[in-house]
C-alpha cells in the first residue's frame, strides 16, 4: 500500500437513530468501548463517542453522535443529523414496531442528510434469535429498496458492531474517490487534512537503496 | 500496514526524542487526551472575555490558567504544522459576538420586566420610592425605550441570518455542522491526529519487546592508519583473522593518501586500491557486498555486509566533518555512515583526531565537533539524525590520545613486561574519559595488547627516527548504545545489544608505522514480528481511543425534567437542576439554541447560567425561572404556545442533555383579547382552552358577520368591574393613578377577575391604587389595544377634528368602541373630582394615551417624529376627554 509522502486524515460524521430501546447507545459503546453495557439508561439528549479506525491505509476518525430515541425528543434530535456522512439506522429484530417506524426515519435521514450520506441499516439483538420478530430476509428487502446497506448485528456479543462502523466507512471512502462526495460540501461530513507531518506515519515506505551498494 | 518488515520500526533515536519530549514538557500520557487542554490555547486570542465566573465558582477561573500544553518540536523531526489556522478563530468570535448580543438581549428581556412600573418588584417598591404618576409616565416611555432596543436587536438579528452571514446568525447552532471551525470537536480531532503519531510511537517503543525479537549477528570493526603507504601486504592477518566470517564489516582507514592532490582534490587513485585489497581480503566463508564507501582526503570508511543481509540494511546515509586545516579541511576529522539492519540503528564513524602529545584539548575539540556537525540528511527518507541518535554508534580510528608523564624508556620497559597499568592511568584517552571530557557514554574493551604506535615501518620496533615518538595507543575502537535500551527494560538488568568479544591489535601488518586494530562484537538485532506488531498496535490504538472516550467532558444532571405546574400571570415560578462534573475534565457547559431557533429558551424562561464551567468532581446549580409578562401573556392564554420546551445542554467538546420543561399556564384576562373577553360568559378560568384560542382569533375590524350571532357583552365583564369599583370606591381617592399598587393586592385582584363573575354587590378585593393599576395593566396587556393598530395612523390624522376622529371610530368593532367610549366616560366622571383625587386631563390623556393608542409591530417611529406621534396621540384623548360623549 504505497502511502505516498503525503498521508491523508479523515473525520467522518456519524449519526445513530432509531425508536428508544433498539440498542443504539448499547453499539456505539460495543463500539468505543468493546464492551456491553447490560443497563444502560435512557438516553436523555445526544451522546458522543470517538474513535479511529483504519480504512484502505487511511487513518479514519469517526465522530459517532448517538441520539436520543424517545419520540417526544423528536423535533430536537433532527437538528443533529445535518452534516453527517453516515447513518446508522437501528430497529430492534424482536419488536416489530420498532421496524415499523423505519419509513419514519428514514425520511428524517433523507431529508435531513446530503444526498450522499451512507445509510446503513442495523438490525440489533440478533443474539435475540429465539425472540425474533422480523425476519433477515423481510428487512434485507427493505433495505435493497431504498438502497440501504444492512445488517444484523449484536451489541450484546459484538457481532457485526466493527463491520457496521467499518463498512459505512469504506462506503463513504469510495464516494470520496470516486468523486461523488464532495469534500468541500460544508455539509458532507467529512473533514480531511494532509497528514501533519509526513514521515511520521508508522508505516511509511523507505525504498532499500540500491544504489549505494556498489559491488 | 504493509510495508515491508525493515522499515515498520521505532529506531531509538525516534525514542530519544519522544522521551526528551514528555521529560521536557513534563507531560504524561493522558494529558493530551485533554480536549480542553486542546482549546484552551485558542481562548486567549478571543477578543471577548470569558463568561465572567460568580464568586460561588472557584473552579471556574482556574481553567485560565492551567494551560499546559506540550510543545512539539522534537530535534529530529521536522517542526509539527502550525496550529491549523483555518476559521476557527474567525468563526469562534463571530459566534462570541453573537452570544454576545445575545446575552445583551437576554439581559434586557430579564431585565425589561423590573422596568415595567407594574412588574412584580415594582409593586412593591415604588410605594417606598413615593412614585408618582408622573414617575410611571416617564418610566412607561423608559419602558418603550427598552422595547425600541429590543426591536432594533431584532431587526439586527434578523440582518444576521440574510444569506451571506448565515453561519454568523445560527453560530449557537454551530455545534452541529460537522466541521465547522467553532466546533470544538473538530478542532480537537485534527490536533489530535497530529499529536496521535508521536503518542503512538512512543507507546510503541514502550513495548518493543512485546514485538521485537533478537538475532545476534557478528559485527568486526577495524582501524588503520596507513601513513599513506600502498597497499603490498595482504590483509587477511586483519580482517580475515576470526574463524567464523562477520555479518557486517566496518573498516576504516587514516593516511591512506598523503598526497597534495587528494588533499586538493576529491580524488585519489589509492582509495580504488585499498579497496580491492580489503575485499581480497574478507572471511573467504561468505560472500559480502559493499554498503557504502565514505572517504574524506586520508580518512577511508568501508562498510561490508553478507549478501543475505543487504535486503534488511536500508537507509544508508554518509556524512563527513573536516576539522583540520582551517578547522574545516579534511586533513583531520571524520567520515561516517549510518544505516539500520532490520530494526536497529547503526552509525559507524572513522575519525582522524588531532595530532601532538599536547593537544589533548584539540582532540576533545575534534570529538565534539564531529557530533555536532555530523547529520545524516536524507531529504527523501525523512531522516535527520546526529551520530549519537543511534541504536549502536561505533567510533574508530586514530584518535591520537597518548601516555602522559611517563618517559619513553620507561615506557617501552613496561610493554617490554606487558606492565600495562601505568601506561593505562596516564593514557590521555582514559583520563579524558574518566572526567567526562570526552566519549561521555561510550564503552571500550580493555587494552591488552601493545600500543599500535609509532614503528618503524616494516618492523615491529618502536620508532627510532630523530622525533623518537614515544609508543602511544593511538588506534582505538570505542562504542555507545542508546539510553533508552537501558532505560526500556529498567526494571529488569539492563540489556546490551552489544557485547565486544574481541579486542586487538595485528602486528603483523607492517607497512605502517601505526599497526591495524580491530574490535569482534555480537550485536543483538531488533527483528519486528510483524503480526505481534500488528497486534500490540491495535491494541495501543484501543487503549488510546478509550483514554480519549474516558476523557470526553460529561456531567450528571440532578433532573432531566422540570415542571413548573400551574403558572399564572406575572407570578415567578423557579426549578433547580444541580450539573455535577463526574468526568476527569472541566465542563464547558451551554445552553443552544434548536434548529431555526435563535435564542435557546422561550421568552418566559430565563436560566441563571446560560453558560459556564464546572471542574471535575464539582457542582453547580442551574436556576429556571418562568415568569409571564404582558409581552408573553397573549400567546399563552390563546394557546397558541404552550409551556413545553426542551431545551439543550451542550457541553463543548462533549455530548449533549436534553432538559425537558413543562408547566400549565393558568390563562388569565390580562393578555386576552377584548373581542375575546367580551364573548366569555364564565370567568376565563373556567373556559376551555380551545375556546380560548378559537375566541382569541376574532379581529377587532368591524363587525364579523360569522361572529354576530354569538352572545357578546359590549364590555369586558373584567373591565367593568375595575371601573365599577373604582367608580364606587375611587373617585374621590386623592393621587388616583399616581400610586402604585402592591403586588399581593394585584395576584388577589388578578384571581377574582379571573375566577369568578362580578355582581352589583361584589367588589375587588385590595386598595384603590392597586385596582387602579389593575386597570392600567389591563389595558397594557391586551393584545390588541382599544383603538386596534390598524387606527392608530388614522386617529392621529383626525386628533385634532372631533366630528372625523367620531365617524373613524364607528368603523372600529362595537366592542372596542364600546370599550373606548366606556373608558373615556369613566375618565371624565373622574374629572369631576378633580379637586380630590388631583387629576386633570392633560395627566389622563398623557397616560392613557399610552396605552389606547399604540403603534403596531412595524410602526416604530424614533426622535422627533415619535415626540410628534405621542404629542398628537395625547391630544386625541384630551380631545375626548374635553368634550360632551353621545354613546
Amino acid at each position: 500500500m504505497a502511502a505516498g509522502p503525503y498521508n491523508y486524515s479523515y473525520i467522518f460524521k456519524y449519526i445513530i437513530i432509531g425508536d428508544m430501546g433498539v440498542g443504539k447507545s448499547c453499539l456505539l459503546h460495543q463500539f468505543t468501548e468493546k464492551k456491553f453495557m447490560a443497563d444502560c439508561p435512557h438516553t436523555i439528549g445526544v451522546e458522543f463517542g470517538t474513535r479511529i479506525i483504519e480504512v484502505s491505509g487511511q487513518k479514519i476518525k469517526l465522530q459517532i453522535w448517538d441520539t436520543a430515541g424517545q419520540e417526544r425528543f423528536r423535533a430536537v434530535t433532527r437538528s443533529y443529523y445535518r452534516g453527517a456522512a453516515g447513518a446508522l439506522m437501528v430497529y430492534d429484530i424482536t419488536r416489530r414496531s420498532t421496524y415499523n417506524h423505519l419509513s419514519s426515519w428514514l425520511t428524517d435521514a433523507r431529508n435531513l442528510t446530503n444526498p450522499n450520506t451512507v445509510i446503513f441499516l442495523i438490525g440489533n439483538k440478533g443474539d435475540l434469535d429465539a425472540q425474533r420478530d422480523v425476519t433477515y430476509e423481510e428487512a434485507k428487502q427493505f433495505a435493497d429498496e431504498n438502497g440501504l446497506l444492512f445488517l444484523e448485528a449484536s451489541a450484546k456479543t459484538g457481532d457485526n458492531v466493527e463491520d457496521v462502523f467499518l463498512e459505512t466507512a469504506k462506503k463513504i471512502f469510495q464516494n470520496i474517490q470516486d468523486g461523488s462526495l464532495d469534500l468541500n460540501a460544508a455539509e458532507s461530513g467529512v473533514q480531511h487534512k494532509p497528514s501533519a507531518r509526513p514521515g511520521q506515519t508508522l508505516n511509511n515506505e523507505q525504498q532499500p537503496k540500491d544504489s549505494n551498494c556498489s559491488c | 500496514m504493509e510495508s515491508t518488515s525493515s522499515n515498520n520500526h521505532i529506531n531509538a533515536s525516534q525514542i530519544d526524542n519522544l522521551i526528551e519530549l514528555t521529560e521536557n514538557h513534563k507531560v504524561n500520557d493522558l494529558s493530551e487526551f485533554d480536549p480542553l487542554a486542546n482549546e484552551k490555547p485558542t481562548q486567549p486570542k478571543r477578543p471577548v472575555r470569558p463568561p465572567p465566573p460568580p464568586p460561588t465558582n472557584r473552579g471556574s477561573t482556574q481553567i485560565q490558567a492551567s494551560t499546559n500544553r506540550i510543545s512539539t518540536h522534537a530535534p529530529v523531526r521536522a517542526p509539527p504544522p502550525p496550529p491549523s489556522p483555518r476559521s476557527h478563530t474567525v468563526s469562534g468570535t463571530s459566534s462570541e459576538s453573537v452570544l454576545l448580543k445575545f446575552n445583551e438581549n437576554s439581559s434586557a428581556i430579564t431585565k425589561q420586566p423590573a422596568r415595567n412600573p407594574v412588574s412584580r418588584s415594582d409593586l412593591g417598591s415604588f410605594k417606598n420610592k413615593s412614585a408618582s404618576f408622573v414617575s410611571y409616565l416617564s418610566s412607561n416611555e423608559n419602558d418603550n425605550h427598552v422595547a425600541e432596543e429590543m426591536q432594533e436587536r431584532k431587526l439586527e438579528n434578523r440582518s444576521a441570518s440574510s444569506p451571506d452571514v448565515t453561519h454568523i446568525g445560527n453560530s449557537q447552532f454551530v455545534k452541529f455542522e460537522p466541521f465547522d471551525g467553532a466546533s470544538g470537536h473538530n478542532e480537537m480531532a485534527t490536533k489530535f491526529i497530529g499529536q496521535r503519531e508521536q503518542l503512538m510511537q512512543l507507546l510503541m517503543a514502550k513495548r518493543q519487546d512485546d514485538y521485537t525479537k533478537r538475532e545476534p549477528f557478528r559485527i568486526f570493526a577495524g582501524t588503520w592508519n596507513v601513513n599513506g603507504q600502498f597497499p603490498t601486504q595482504e590483509l587477511d592477518p586483519w580482517v580475515g583473522c576470526d574463524e567464523e566470517p562477520p555479518d557486517i564489516y566496518l573498516v576504516g582507514f587514516q593516511e591512506l593518501d598523503l598526497s597534495k592532490e587528494a588533499f586538493v582534490f576529491a580524488e585519489s587513485a589509492r582509495e580504488e586500491e585499498w579497496l580491492k585489497c580489503v575485499k581480497h581480503s574478507l572471511h573467504p566463508k561468505a560472500k559480502y557486498r559493499l554498503i557504502k564507501l565514505n572517504r574524506l582526503v586520508g580518512m577511508m570508511l568501508l562498510v561490508f555486509a553478507q549478501e543475505r543481509h543487504v535486503p534488511h540494511i536500508t537507509n544508508v546515509i554518509a556524512h563527513q566533518v573536516g576539522t583540520g586545516l582551517l578547522g574545516k579541511m579534511g586533513n583531520k576529522g571524520g567520515v561516517g555512515v549510518r544505516f539500520d539492519i532490520h530494526s536497529s540503528t547503526i552509525c559507524v564513524v572513522n575519525s582522524h583526531l588531532a595530532a601532538h602529545s599536547e593537544e589533548v584539548q584539540r582532540r576533545n575539540q575534534d570529538y565534539s565537533d564531529i557530533c555536532q556537525r555530523m547529520r545524516f540528511a536524507d531529504p527523501q527518507a525523512e531522516t535527520n539524525c546526529t551520530v549519537l541518535q543511534h541504536d549502536v554508534l561505533i567510533w574508530l580510528g586514530d584518535l591520537n590520545y597518548r601516555i602522559d608523564h611517563m618517559l619513553p624508556d620507561l615506557v617501552k620497559e613496561l610493554i617490554e613486561d606487558q606492565h600495562y597499568k601505568p601506561l593505562l592511568e596516564n593514557d590521555q584517552l582514559l583520563v579524558q574519559r574518566r572526567v567526562g571530557s570526552v566519549f561521555k557514554g561510550f564503552e571500550e574493551g580493555d587494552l591488552t595488547f601493545r600500543p599500535t604506535y609509532k614503528y618503524n615501518p616494516g618492523t615491529d620496533q618502536w620508532d627510532t627516527s630523530e622525533k623518537c615518538r614515544m609508543p602511544a595507543w593511538c588506534d582505538r575502537i570505542l562504542w555507545r548504545e542508546s539510553a533508552l535500551q537501558q532505560n526500556a527494560n529498567s526494571s529488569k538488568k539492563p540489556f546490551k545489544a552489544v557485547n565486544l568479544l574481541k579486542y586487538r591489535s595485528h602486528p603483523a601488518l607492517k607497512i605502517s608505522d601505526h599497526k591495524p586494530v580491530s574490535a569482534l562484537f555480537k550485536l543483538d538485532v531488533k527483528i519486528i514480528d510483524q503480526e505481534k506488531y500488528r497486534k500490540v498496535y491495535e491494541e495501543e490504538i484501543r487503549r488510546l481511543d478509550r483514554l480519549e472516550n474516558e476523557w470526553l467532558p460529561t456531567m450528571a444532571l440532578s433532573n432531566h425534567t422540570l415542571d413548573f405546574g400551574v403558572v399564572k400571570f406575572q407570578c415567578p415560578s423557579l426549578q433547580t437542576v444541580e450539573l455535577h462534573n463526574t468526568g476527569q475534565t472541566p465542563c464547558h457547559f451551554e445552553f443552544i439554541g434548536k434548529l431555526g431557533d435563535s435564542n435557546f429558551c422561550k421568552p418566559w424562561l430565563t436560566v441563571s447560567k446560560p453558560k459556564g464551567y464546572v471542574m471535575p468532581g464539582e457542582k453547580v446549580e442551574l436556576e429556571f425561572e418562568v415568569y409571564v409578562n404582558k409581552n408573553t401573556a397573549p400567546m399563552l392564554n390563546r394557546g397558541q404556545e404552550g409551556m413545553d420546551d426542551i431545551l439543550i445542554l451542550h457541553l463543548v467538546g462533549g455530548k449533549d442533555f436534553f432538559i425537558t420543561l413543562t408547566g400549565k399556564y393558568s390563562p388569565s384576562c390580562f393578555g386576552t383579547s377584548i373581542e375575546a373577553l367580551c364573548r366569555m360568559n364564565k370567568p376565563i378560568t373556567l373556559v376551555e382552552q380551545k375556546e380560548i384560542a378559537r375566541l382569541s382569533t376574532i379581529r377587532a375590524v368591524g363587525e364579523n358577520q360569522l361572529n354576530t350571532l354569538e352572545k357578546s357583552l359590549q364590555v369586558p365583564k373584567e373591565l367593568w368591574w375595575i371601573l365599577d369599583h373604582l367608580h364606587k370606591h375611587a373617585r374621590h381617592q386623592p393621587d388616583l393613578f399616581q400610586q402604585p399598587g402592591l403586588h399581593q393586592e394585584f395576584q388577589k385582584i388578578q384571581e377574582s377577575l379571573d375566577s369568578t363573575l362580578p355582581t352589583n354587590k361584589t367588589t375587588l378585593p385590595g386598595s384603590n391604587h392597586s385596582v387602579a393599576e389593575a386597570l392600567l395593566l389591563f389595558l397594557e396587556a391586551l393584545p390588541e389595544p382599544v383603538i386596534p393598530f390598524q387606527y392608530y395612523t388614522p386617529c392621529l390624522e383626525v386628533a385634532e377634528n372631533l366630528d372625523l376622529a367620531k365617524e373613524l371610530l364607528k368603523t372600529m368593532s362595537s366592542r372596542h368602541r364600546s370599550v373606548f367610549y366606556y373608558l373615556l366616560a369613566f375618565l371624565q366622571e373622574l374629572l369631576k373630582y378633580k379637586d380630590e383625587n388631583n387629576l386633570n386631563d392633560h395627566l389622563l390623556g398623557t397616560a392613557f394615551s399610552g396605552l389606547l393608542l399604540r403603534p403596531g409591530e412595524g410602526h416604530r417611529k424614533t426622535g422627533f417624529e415619535a415626540r410628534i406621534e405621542r404629542q398628537k396621540s395625547t391630544n386625541f384623548i384630551k380631545m375626548f376627554l374635553r368634550n360632551k360623549i353621545e354613546e
